[in-house]
């Protein structure tokens, strides 16, 4: 992870034996500091931008231009790439399935998986590569040239000007995506079965439609509004604390991609864990694909 | 004798960037209606100082005190509202390039006078009338524009929203002279027309010598004694022609002196 500010490290060069192991001492302490210090300020700058949104909402135009850029023109992308997921899944799966005779079910694995798994993962990262590192370098460009420095000077927050409606966009818009790549999944995994694995028709969709439950769209679309909110949260702080010059802003765009997709992973453990218990204490029956 | 009434006190301000200490122990007061250039080599905090004196930086020690309120105090919103009492010209314009000319200027008053939209076209074209500018940019892109062109819309963006202070990051560098010229002659005259106070950062003697009526210089701190003021010169541009100080002397004839040593050193 890239740090905010910059602690000493090891400044004073010792000699002797002891001299390495101090040194790397020192060097681990100050990663750690910039690293929760990083966190902190990053907490903080969530926190204001939550509060910005509710203090005074983005002005109409604004916030209809972010969520073009970032939803609308995510779209083509995100159908693509759902559709040739779902018929890899189809692929992939189809030999193991096969060898137990249980080809027909293959309907009720890819849509689960698209549903629960893939469709809000894929639109993550789709979003979080195409929108993420573009706000981030976009905002950089801005901090570096003092765009932001200017804002400010006027009276104008830079928070409540730059970030809300790129955050609002992505927290609004990332489900439709997540709901685009399902379906499209679907469609591409269904077409696949049906036209090149010659899976009867009638078994597919019936299997198909007995293993999916609305809980498992719930389930995708609420992960994928809290990796909305990262991608428009780590992608802004990373453009807003863009060091200067062309490698700066490069820097910046490349590390809102990496780190918004480690906390969209990490997220992604804990939301299915969390998601899951909730399942359960809901419906206390182990969700199982072939207890039907 | 008139009392002349401060309206910028800054008190033993120090800024300090991780290990980098920029601003050491720096006590200045600018008076209402004053053109005060602050000169000095790059590196200096020139910069430094005037962006912590709208509270873009928060200084570590000492504080800045704007019309007998401390900057450093305030809250957000208030800050905000002081902001609107200052214009700032970026040396780099910091025009918003996603917005059009039109769009530039009009941003203040669309984010501080909602409520007058009727009157917002006719300000901003009196804006970029005072700049000299043809409507003919208004809808053009900063992208689009010359470098001497964008600082006017820069400066006409200050303009519309009738600051008591404005503040210039260096208005003329980069710029040719004919340009450097139009732009000194664009502070003078908003000096008269507007009764501001103007803090003009600048390594531009040329400049400095026509638009100020006082002038500090600022000394880079890593060229001095801990126990030396780094504030080397302040007095008038008339003053700092006669001044025996070598390190002042040098700047106003624009010769390197010692500096050229360096480049020995590398040499040998």
């Amino acid at each position: 992870m890239s740090v905010g500010a910059d602690y000493p490290t090891s400044s004073y060069p010792r000699r002797g034996m002891l001299s390495g192991i101090y040194n790397t001492i020192a060097d681990i302490g100050a990663a750690v500091l910039n690293m929760f210090e990083t966190l902190g300020d990053m907490t903080l700058f969530a926190w204001r931008t939550v509060v910005w949104m509710f203090t005074r909402w983005p002005r109409r135009e604004t916030l209809y231009n972010n969520m073009y850029q970032i939803g609308v023109l995510s779209l083509p992308v995100v159908a693509l790439t759902g559709t040739f997921i779902g018929m890899v899944l189809a692929v992939q799966s189809y030999t193991q399935f096969r060898a137990f005779g249980l080809e027909t079910q293959l309907g009720g694995v890819i849509n689960k998986s698209m549903f629960r798994e893939l469709g809000p993962v894929l639109a993550a990262t789709m979003l979080a590569g195409r929108v993420g590192s573009a706000m981030a370098a976009e905002l950089g460009t801005m901090r570096v040239t003092e765009q932001i420095d200017a804002l400010s000077s006027m009276g104008a927050n830079p928070i409540q000007h730059l970030v809300v409606p790129r955050f609002l966009s992505c927290l609004l818009l990332i489900p439709s995506l997540t709901i685009m790549a399902v379906f499209m999944g679907v469609v591409g995994g269904t077409a696949y079965c049906i036209f090149f694995l010659d899976i009867d028709v009638q078994h597919y969709t019936s299997n198909a439609r007995n293993f999916v439950e609305t809980w498992d769209l719930f389930y995708g679309v609420v992960k994928s509004i809290f990796f909305g909110a990262t991608i428009g949260l780590v992608s802004c702080y990373r453009g807003f604390h863009c060091k200067p010059g062309a490698e700066g802003v490069g820097s910046a765009a490349t590390t809102a991609f990496v780190q918004s997709f480690v906390v969209i992973i990490v997220l992604d453990l804990f939301l299915s864990i969390f998601l899951d218990s909730v399942y359960l204490s809901i419906w206390p029956v182990s969700p199982s694909l072939f207890s039907r | 004798m008139v009392a002349v009434e401060p309206i910028i006190d800054i008190l033993n301000l120090h800024v300090r960037f991780g290990q980098q200490h920029v601003l050491r122990d720096i006590s200045l007061t600018v008076s209402r209606g004053q053109t005060l250039a602050i000169i000095g080599e790059s590196g200096c905090g020139k910069t430094v100082l005037l962006k912590t004196i709208i509270g873009l930086i928060r200084p570590q020690q000492g504080y800045v005190d704007f019309d007998r309120q401390r900057i450093d105090q305030l809250s957000e919103r208030a800050l905000a509202e002081q902001r609107t009492r200052f214009g700032f010209v970026f040396q780099s314009s910091a025009l918003f390039d996603s917005m059009t000319v039109a769009e530039n200027i009009l941003f203040p008053l669309r984010q501080h006078k909602p409520k007058q939209r009727a009157e917002h076209r006719e300000q901003m074209l009196a804006g970029l009338a005072e700049v000299g500018l043809p409507t003919s940019v208004l809808d053009k892109r900063p992208a689009e524009l010359s470098g001497g062109m964008r600082k006017r819309v820069g400066l006409a963006r200050s303009l519309v929203m009738h600051p008591e202070v404005l503040l210039y990051d260096e208005p003329t560098t980069g710029l040719d002279p004919i340009v450097s010229d139009v732009i000194n002659e664009l502070m003078i005259r908003t000096s008269k027309n507007y009764d501001v106070t103007s803090v003009i950062v600048t390594h531009d003697m040329k400049s400095a010598r026509k638009v100020a009526d006082r002038v500090v210089m600022l000394y880079p701190l890593s060229r001095l004694e801990p126990d030396e003021s780094q504030v080397i010169f302040d007095g008038t541009p008339e003053e700092i022609d006669a001044s025996t100080d070598r390190r002042v002397s040098q700047f106003v004839r624009g010769e390197a002196g010692d500096r050229l040593m360096e480049l020995r050193d590398q040499v040998g």
